[in-house]
């Protein structure tokens, strides 16, 4: 059986495992909980977080909408411009607060993930 | 200090109750079956969860594996899935009964296979016509482009010829971060994971220059979005 055993590279394995560290940690994402000391911040990435949230749904049914023909070229342009707008903003505003684009998420309990 | 009440933690939903003694889960808690909203679910109750090491996620895989033998469908629920009581837990399964059920139904009398893709670079995705337009209509047509890869893994081509009719389903999820570029789960029916993985060694020639690791079989954990 000893050649099914799967084999792997030193940088494989190491790949491997920060990958699952990166899952774990973004398995992770804090439930929101304003830290007093820092209640802007926490204020900003709950907001953001929800406007990301918005801004990706939005996306998708502008996309499902782009394939099934049902935008016109204008509009397709003008709601294309309109979201890439939206996450440039949603980005300048996060760094402003320290935040990375990970850290937009909530963690829905047995709902799993936000985003 | 009071210490905390129990609270209910989900371990799975299975299409039946187990042919064996429940026994104890990872913390070594007694194992109930409950039947909520229609469905089996296999609970214990805990004051905390347990957590997430390579300990804890070993010993709850393996209280599944004991009790899915003789099991058409498993379905384990996410690691650290906690609820405040049965009344929570059959409400919460409730709302999603007819998900749950298609969830079952999918993956009754199957195991799950994980291949890792691995290489220096992604294969070249295909080429999509220019998107033309503004730069809207562009990043428009940018997202979807990303949208779409991130769930297609071309350098499988070869393989998924020789795998052909073992697939039931298939999971895919780009890393691209080499050497690891993606992980691909199939769903395939229980007792063929020996085939599965004499094809995958057959086909290490045609994957050529990606390397393909294979691992399983698994319950089927990538499957499970239901329960999740």
């Amino acid at each position: 059986m000893s050649a099914r055993r799967p084999v792997f590279e030193v940088r494989e394995v190491e790949s491997l495992r920060a990958e699952l560290e990166r899952q774990a940690a973004l398995a992770a994402a804090p439930r929101w909980n304003a830290d007093p000391e820092d209640v802007q911040r926490s204020v900003a990435r709950l907001v953001l977080t929800l406007v990301e949230f918005i801004r990706q749904l939005l996306e998708r049914q502008a996309i499902r909408r782009m394939e099934g023909g049902t935008l016109s070229p204008e509009e397709t342009e003008s709601v294309g411009v309109a979201l890439m707008r939206l996450e440039e903003t949603v980005r300048d505003i996060a760094a402003r607060f320290g935040l990375e684009p990970e850290d937009l998420n909530l963690d829905l309990g047995p709902l799993g993930r936000l985003l | 200090m009071t210490p905390r009440a129990s609270r209910v933690y989900l371990y799975a939903l299975l299409s039946g109750p187990p042919v064996c003694e429940a026994g104890v889960g990872v913390c070594a808690e007694p194992l109930r079956v409950v039947a909520v909203a229609g469905l089996v679910a296999l609970v214990g109750d805990v004051a905390e969860p347990p957590a997430p090491t390579a300990i804890t996620l070993r010993a709850q895989d393996t209280v599944l594996r004991r009790l899915s033998a003789g099991i058409d469908a498993i379905l384990p629920a996410r690691f650290g899935t906690l609820v405040e009581n049965d009344m929570a837990l059959a409400e919460a399964l409730d709302r999603r009964r007819p998900e749950l059920a298609r969830a079952l139904d999918r993956v009754a009398g199957c195991e799950q296979m994980t291949l890792r893709v691995w290489g220096e670079c992604a294969a070249v995705a295909p080429r999509f016509e220019s998107a033309g337009g503004g730069p809207g209509t562009r990043y428009l047509a940018g997202r979807r482009r990303l949208h779409e890869r991130a769930h297609r893994v071309p350098e499988l081509g070869p393989l998924r010829q020789r795998l052909g009719d073992l697939v039931r389903e298939e999971r895919a999820e780009r890393h691209d971060r080499p050497p690891l570029l993606a992980t691909v789960q199939h769903l395939v029916e229980r007792g063929a994971g020996g085939r599965y993985v004499d094809e995958v060694h057959a086909a290490r020639e045609a994957v050529a220059p990606w390397r393909v690791s294979v691992s399983g079989p698994w319950l089927p954990y990538a499957f499970g979005e239901g329960a999740a």
